[in-house]
């Protein structure tokens, strides 16, 4: 029993100044209880609950998940920890109580292949329920019951350092029980921030007169950008083929009347459909559709209103506010690929 | 085991030079001369940090404001032209989308550089969502990093400034509504937080009763933050006349919550980064929360008197003068509302402008 005094005396002075700013700092904040240096030889019940000796030794049943061995192995140890420092019956059923209710809830954890396990974890296992609470000049333990290890310390100080230490000692458990929930945290915050960035680099332009009439259609409550975009009087221009003399283009102002494109799940590509109407420079306007086949690639056909007949073209069309999402530069060179393939690319027509 | 410490920006931190592109240079380096002091200077690492030390993790979102700044500057040389791009933008609020080209005047160069991005992430969602999800990842990345490094669940604090604790708040929210990194499964030791104005650009999640709100502030479920900090400057505009951030009007305990209002200029910012963390109220409660086993209050009085009595900036004259004129703003009556609150932005930053222009006159900065 001295000895195991001392050697907590010791540990304490090994963690720094002895006056802290807060009472309990010493024994309930992390950076400091997880740099101290405990004497893995420790046979004093108190010491022997230290979370860096206690991780040592439910090492093995952590690492094989066996969550319900380590808790009630834990909790046999802080027993043993709480009679030597003579914690106080209410404060040892508090903290028994709640030891209890998150055994019971690990010894019923789902698989972690059951839909349900992350909600049962967070939900009715509350990993985070030991961890010491730092408040402003107090430390708390419980939140629902809570304990004031502040006041603990000043008067009795080993039963504010038992149950602190044991606090840790069960926490780290659950944390590393928790840590399965974060890989699958950072996959789905990895995919929303891809789907944003491939969204600003490839999404079709949306236009003044779109940003007006759909202003909104995007929340604060969304995550992703919206996966359809209506399209409403989208101006661009295009290049003009005759269906019968694939050699004479025209420039033409390409007004997408009303239309919608649909994006791909992590927003590469979108395709969709618009109704439009053409105006030449010099000629008569002319009515059809288009197609977003995918990004970039569009084409469409008019038929125009000549010789008092309606004669049917094909249409090619460079998004002109292209350059506000990506170089206008690539923009030019998928209208000039795509243009050499509808002159050239059908020898059957000319 | 290592801290982590989670420092996020305000706005205009695009507005940099080439040669020192990182918003974090003069404000770690502030922090890092603040508690040199105390001999934690070197416990403040931007990387590879040892047991004991406190890993620095700057937040960091500007870039987006600066993409589309790029983009303009491509589409037309000069800032004149950029309004009618700025006009084509989704603003959610006709109101002020309405008063855009009066606070483009007002604010003059301060404009595009530091209110742009205010108007961009409280009114376009389009912005909103992408970066609050950039600076929730930053966060989640690290966190998780150093929850695996140390075996258990990481000392976290947060320091914030400006549109930065605005930013800050709504990514903690979203974060924490994952299961991953909630209040179920995390806790936050501190959030310190310097011209607060996450209440007047509330925007999806309620100030004062999202999950970033002190652990023992109703309502239920649990906040997950066990104390929150907020400074303001008595004469800085943009933290005090709308819509004040007070956790304590809102039902926040003392026990998780406490603020404290700032009154010396040492400079013609008064709401700039450093010179709120300069400041020993502000510095010292993020020390004594990253160095709890220290005895903080007896350097409390002494540090608060060493910094009254230093010089300041070199221009008593300009700095003179934007007390006069921010005081004056004071006295102007501006709607609670959040575009009352550009209004008060657009209105500062003029003050600014004038008083940074009559500083450098006096030879200063």
């Amino acid at each position: 029993m001295i000895a195991g005094v001392l050697a907590a005396t010791l540990l304490t002075l090994h963690a720094g100044p002895r006056r802290a700013a807060d009472p309990g700092a010493e024994w309930c904040e992390p950076s400091i209880v997880y740099n101290q240096d405990p004497s893995p030889n420790a046979t004093d019940a108190l010491e022997r609950v230290h979370p860096l000796l206690s991780r040592v030794r439910w090492a093995e049943a952590v690492h094989n998940e066996q969550w319900e061995l380590a808790l009630r192995g834990l909790r046999d140890e802080i027993a043993s920890a709480f009679a030597a420092a003579a914690v106080g019956p209410s404060e040892q059923q508090r903290f028994f109580a709640e030891l209890d209710a998150t055994i019971a809830a690990a010894a019923a954890l789902p698989r972690r292949s059951d839909p349900g396990w992350a909600n049962y974890l967070t939900a009715t296992v509350q990993p985070i329920r030991f961890h010491p609470i730092h408040l402003v000049g107090t430390y708390q333990l419980f939140r629902s019951s809570p304990l004031d290890l502040s006041a603990l310390s000043g008067s009795r100080p080993r039963e504010a350092q038992a149950l602190c230490w044991s606090a840790f000692s069960v926490n780290q458990v659950l944390a590393r029980l928790s840590l399965g929930l974060q890989a699958a945290t950072l996959a789905r915050l990895g995919r929303l921030n891809a789907s944003w960035a491939n969204y600003r680099a490839y999404g079709y332009t949306r236009q003044a007169l779109e940003q007006i009439a759909f202003r909104g259609s995007a929340t604060v409550h969304d995550t992703l950008p919206g996966r359809v975009q209506w399209l409403l009087g989208h101006l661009s221009v295009g290049e003009e083929v005759q269906w019968r003399d694939s050699t004479t283009t025209a420039t033409s102002t390409v007004i997408e009347v009303l239309g919608g494109l649909r994006y791909r799940d992590d927003y590469t590509q979108y395709s969709g459909v618009s109704a439009i109407v053409t105006l030449p420079v010099d000629g008569r306007p002319g009515f059809g559709g288009m197609v977003h086949f995918v990004r970039s690639v569009r084409a469409g056909a008019v038929v125009r209103r000549a010789d008092r007949k309606w004669r049917p073209g094909v249409i090619m069309s460079a998004d002109v506010y292209g350059f506000l999402d990506r170089s206008k530069h690539v923009v030019d060179r998928a209208v000039a690929m795509t243009n050499g393939r509808v002159l050239l690319g059908d020898p059957a027509e000319k | 085991m290592y801290q982590l410490l989670f420092v996020i920006h305000g706005m205009g931190a695009g507005a940099r030079p080439a040669n020192d592109p990182n918003w974090w240079t003069g404000t770690i380096d502030d922090l890092r001369a603040s508690a040199k002091k105390y001999r934690h200077d070197k416990d403040l690492v931007l990387s590879a940090p040892k047991d004991e030390q406190v890993l620095v993790i700057p937040l960091t979102y500007h870039q987006l404001f600066d993409d589309i700044r790029s983009k303009w500057s491509r589409a037309t040389p000069n800032d004149a032209g950029w309004l009618p791009l700025l006009q084509q933008l989704a603003f959610h609020d006709p109101a002020a989308l309405a008063k855009l080209p009066g606070w483009a005047t007002t604010a003059g160069s301060f404009f595009w550089t530091h209110v742009l991005d205010v108007l961009l992430y409280r009114y376009v969602a389009d912005f909103t969502i992408p970066i609050r999800e950039l600076v929730a990842t930053q966060i989640a990345e690290a966190w998780n990093r150093a929850d695996l490094d140390n075996g258990t669940n990481t000392p976290v604090h947060f320091l914030a400034h400006s549109l930065g604790t605005a930013v800050l708040h709504d990514s903690i929210g979203f974060l924490g509504a994952d299961p991953g990194f909630g209040p179920t499964t995390h806790m936050i030791t501190s959030i310190v937080t310097l011209a607060n104005v996450s209440w007047v650009l509330e925007n999806g999640f309620p100030a004062y009763a999202s999950v970033d709100r002190p652990i023992t502030a109703a309502p239920p479920p649990n906040g997950m933050t066990a104390a929150y900090f907020s400074f303001r400057h008595e004469l800085d505009p943009i933290a005090e006349i709308v819509r004040t951030f007070r956790g304590d009007h809102n039902g926040w305990p003392a026990n998780g919550y406490r603020d404290e209002v700032a009154i010396d200029v040492k400079d013609w910012n008064v709401h700039g980064f450093t010179h709120y963390l300069d400041n020993p109220i502000a510095h010292l409660r993020l020390f004594e929360r990253l160095w709890p086993n220290e005895d903080w209050p007896p350097r409390r009085d002494p540090a608060i008197a060493a910094y009254k009595s230093a010089p300041g900036a070199p221009c008593p004259a300009a700095l003179a003068m934007a007390r006069q004129k921010l005081e004056a703003l004071f006295a102007n009556p501006f709607p609670q509302t959040t575009d009352g609150f550009i209004d008060v932005a657009v209105a500062t930053f003029r003050v600014f402008e004038q008083a940074r222009d009559a500083c450098r006159e006096e030879g200063g900065r």
